[in-house]
């Protein structure tokens, strides 16, 4: 008896003592200090060396947390560190620089802004998430702090301003863009159809027909049987099979409600008869392996390394990858070439694939950081308030003389830098990546980028082949744009913006993914795989996001689960 | 020192709490008591956060047990609660009884060298991560490459993509987990099984007993309380230990029969920020759990031989 009380007794301690050590955590609900006006830091758009601010204080420290900086989290540890200490000693503030893995960026961040222990400046992928940091009053707005800022005011253009405003309020800074456009397009191999005397696909079952001819035909000529049509990741790399159907993802391949821009409404791909019918022919493919039925188990970079190795015909993934899988290839198959589709006709032959003009991934400031107006301020004036900040944010180190530091900037000429390593290979430097691309008065000023090499070859060969491969590009995205291929998706309309779409997202999009995957590999037909998703979304609730959706844009629309 | 002496020395020493005899064992426990408090203890009060509106900011409101009423009619839990019912159930009746079975025949090879080199082989894969073994079934088993669809591919099969296959997804974790730890889990059984008499099995024989017959008589009698010790207590952490493998093996295509409370936890509270629901399905699945550690101290006083309690 006596021992039973001493165990209650110790186990009541225990329990006090965790109690009162978790209730003595950082409180739960912060007051969040409201924006005051400031005045604007002075700085001098491209002639200044080094912003000055006379009226906002410098910041102690400028944290920044972003993805792929240098690389991803383990690459380039030297380059990371080097520009931490560069930058800091360059502008006498403690950069902090914090770079967690691509694969697990979100749990990283969600975990640290949930522990508040996430200051400073954070990239974000989605206005969408941008939208549920608002809500949860994790980020500030930043307008008021800007509102005196000469470089924001003057130089950093309305557009980008306009990318992450809600409610006549600026909710992140776009990290930046050239204002080209961003869109993802199919690569397929041009010298596998030249084999066959095939032209270039322009419908999807033109593509169906050539990717059979690249499985079973032999198209390297080797004698064995090892090639296939195309890979994917996911929908992520075959999106456009989908459009041509008219059964769209969204902007980041998800099949949650989508607004269609041909008909004004907002609907739900994946109870469309078209999807039935898209979902057959992938399914078709996925048998005869004309689609790498491994499409839903690999990672994109395992599906660029096929595509890349020679044994699959082609992806649709961003059209930057048309050139550099064709670079990759001709290491291996001097004669490979790639060949660049924007958008493939189907079942409708306007308005397939969407794009959207990059202005970069949004920037928001958390609650948390200790001196909200100065780090803002200091980080705007920085980055965008000359030439050398926007490229040191964009490329690196800068050096003072050609060849020096990861760049060096001239007049108005940029001179990437380049190495050569023990073996006499040209090697590059990895990039930042802080910001995106140039403020629109630097691309008015026009920046002429330089690869600058110890090799003249390697130099002269790289410009020539970088500029044909932007002329081509640019060629077959005008054809597609001409055709009316590819549409603007308005920022507003990329998707819906109700609480209830926020609340379920996660889970419809979930449940439109394994219908796919499992009708894709023959696990389950076309019809119970849609029949189940219909299930899940009734039960989550997902006609009120399409009423909501549809009521906002005054449409109505005639689908129900 | 006389006798007496060292007698009421002895005495008053144990009445004594810290001596200087066993203060270095109090020293040395210190360290993994204060661990397990704070990372057991100390965050034991934020279950609270299950009944709360508790999201990336933190506490909004109270809710009562509304988290419960979401997670219950939510299709998909139900779905991963199946899925680890099944997996404990495929436990018991696979992977349970196979490192004992393995013990058993490794027990009658002769041959010394040949018993160690088993022994020591079927012990290496314990000692890999489950990440390293995920990744070495998955290429195995790919529909392209994997050695496992070549050899069916090599007699004139079509190439089966097992991992996409919903249905086949608990036979081929059960026989993952079976492969990484039996023989790690016959070492124990090994140990008893070199406590049986001997002279038991000299007078089986002289009895007439084969093989079978010293097994079914003996050999299992003979490490019956090792088993049933085992299986008892491991009913308490029944639902644990499945996070790591089922992580790595999950994809989109078998998802509805790979995906269980653990990883479905990780889904909504880590990648959807849904803390308060994640939270009810952990505290969910630990009242669960609970419940198995009584029964199996219920267990552990019935079948063992002295009635000892687990707890």
């Amino acid at each position: 008896m006596k021992k039973t009380k001493i165990l209650c007794l110790v186990i009541t301690i225990v329990f006090a003592l965790s109690a009162m050590l978790t209730a003595c955590g950082t409180s739960t609900v912060e007051e969040t200090p409201t924006p005051t006006a400031t005045v604007a830091p002075t700085a001098t758009p491209v002639e200044s060396e080094e912003p000055v601010s006379t009226e906002v204080a410098k910041p102690d420290e400028i944290d920044i947390t972003k993805v792929y900086y240098f690389g991803d989290s383990l690459d380039n540890t030297d380059q990371k560190v080097n520009y931490e200490v560069w930058m800091t000693e360059e502008y006498g503030i403690d950069f902090e620089m914090h770079y967690p893995a691509r694969n697990s960026y979100v749990e990283v961040i969600n975990l640290a802004v949930a522990s508040g222990d996430l200051d400073g400046i954070v990239a974000l992928f989605t206005p969408q998430i941008v939208r549920e940091w608002k809500a949860e009053g994790l980020i500030y707005p930043l307008t008021d702090f800007l509102a005196d800022n000469e470089v924001y005011n003057t130089t950093y253009p309305e557009v980008w301003k306009e990318t992450y405003s809600f409610e006549g309020e600026l909710w992140a800074l776009a990290a930046g863009g050239d204002g080209v456009p961003a869109m993802f397009a199919r690569s397929i191999r041009g010298d596998w159809l030249d084999t066959f005397g095939l032209a270039r696909p322009e419908t999807v079952w033109e593509l169906y027909e050539a990717s059979k001819m690249f499985t079973f035909n032999d198209p390297d000529g080797n004698g064995i049987d090892d090639t296939f049509g195309m890979t994917s990741r996911n929908m992520w790399l075959m999106q456009d099979i989908f459009q041509a159907f008219d059964a769209r993802m969204n902007h980041v391949a998800d099949a949650v409600p989508i607004w269609n821009p041909n008909t004004n409404v907002w609907e739900d791909s994946m109870i469309k008869p078209e999807m039935v019918e898209c979902l057959t022919l992938l399914a078709q493919m996925a048998s005869e392996n004309v689609m790498d039925p491994e499409s839903f188990v690999h990672s994109s970079t395992v599906a660029k390394n096929k595509v890349k190795s020679g044994y699959y015909g082609g992806f649709f993934y961003w059209d930057s990858w048309i050139l550099s899988v064709e670079s990759a290839s001709k290491t291996v198959f001097p004669e490979a070439y790639m060949e660049g589709i924007y958008a493939l006709k189907g079942n409708i032959t306007t308005n397939i694939n969407q794009y959207g003009i990059g202005y970069g991934a949004p920037m928001v400031m958390t609650t948390t950081t200790p001196e909200p107006k100065e780090t803002i301020n200091w980080y705007m004036n920085i980055f965008y308030g000359s030439a050398e900040g926007v490229y040191r944010g964009r490329y690196g180190i800068q050096g003072d003389f050609i060849g020096e530091g990861m760049f060096t900037l001239s007049g108005t000429t940029i001179y990437k830098n380049y190495y050569l390593d023990s073996e006499g290979v040209v090697r590059g430097f990895s990039a930042p990546g802080i910001v995106g691309g140039h403020p629109l008065y630097a691309q008015g000023t026009v920046y002429e980028i330089v690869y600058n090499s110890p090799d003249a070859d390697w130099n002269a060969a790289t410009t020539e082949r970088v500029n044909s491969g932007l002329l081509r590009r640019k060629v077959w995205f005008d054809e597609a744009l001409a055709w009316g291929g590819v549409y603007l998706l308005p920022e507003s309309l990329k998707e819906p913006t109700s609480d209830k779409f926020l609340a379920i997202s996660s889970d419809l999009g979930a449940a439109a993914k394994e219908a796919i995957a499992t009708s894709f590999v023959g696990e389950v037909s076309v019809e119970e795989a849609i029949a189940k998703y219909r299930e899940v979304a009734k039960t989550l609730g997902a006609q009120e996001v399409l009423d909501l959706a549809n009521a906002e844009i005054g449409a109505v629309t005639g689908q129900t689960y | 020192m006389d006798t007496a002496t060292t007698a009421r020395k002895y005495q008053k020493n144990q009445k004594k709490i810290l001596t200087k005899t066993n203060i270095m064992l109090y020293l040395m426990i210190t360290v993994p008591l204060l661990l397990y408090y704070v990372f057991r203890y100390i965050p034991m009060p934020g279950v609270i956060i299950a009944f709360q509106q508790y999201s990336l900011s933190g506490f909004k409101y109270w809710v009562g047990i509304n988290n419960f009423n979401a997670i219950f009619s939510t299709y998909f839990f139900w779905e991963a609660f199946r899925n680890n019912w099944v997996f404990v159930g495929f436990g018991y009746v696979f992977v349970t009884p196979s490192p004992i079975i393995f013990a058993l025949l490794i027990n009658e090879i002769r041959v010394r060298w040949y018993k160690k080199s088993v022994q020591t082989i079927s012990t290496l894969p314990n000692f890999v991560t489950w990440v390293v073994i995920g990744g070495l079934f998955i290429q195995l088993l790919s529909p392209s490459t994997g050695y496992v669809n070549l050899v069916i591919k090599f007699f004139g099969g079509t190439p089966i993509f097992f991992m996409s296959r919903s249905a086949l997804f608990p036979w081929l974790f059960t026989f993952m987990r079976i492969w990484k730890g039996v023989g790690y889990g016959a070492i124990i059984y090994l140990a008893a099984l070199s406590g049986i008499d001997p002279q038991l099995y000299e007078a089986a024989v002289i009895d007439g007993a084969n093989k079978l017959r010293q097994v079914w008589h003996i050999t299992l009698p003979g490490i019956r309380n090792t088993i049933l010790v085992l299986i008892v207590l491991s009913f308490s952490h029944v639902l644990k230990g499945f996070f790591e493998p089922i992580f790595i093996l999950k994809n989109p295509m078998n998802r509805s029969r790979s995906e269980i409370l653990d990883t479905y936890i990780y889904t909504i509270g880590i990648l959807q920020g849904r803390f308060n629901i994640a939270t009810a399905v952990g505290l969910f699945k630990s009242l669960i759990s609970m419940f198995l550690l009584f029964f199996a101290n219920f267990l552990s006083k019935r079948f063992t031989e002295d009635g000892r309690s687990i707890l």
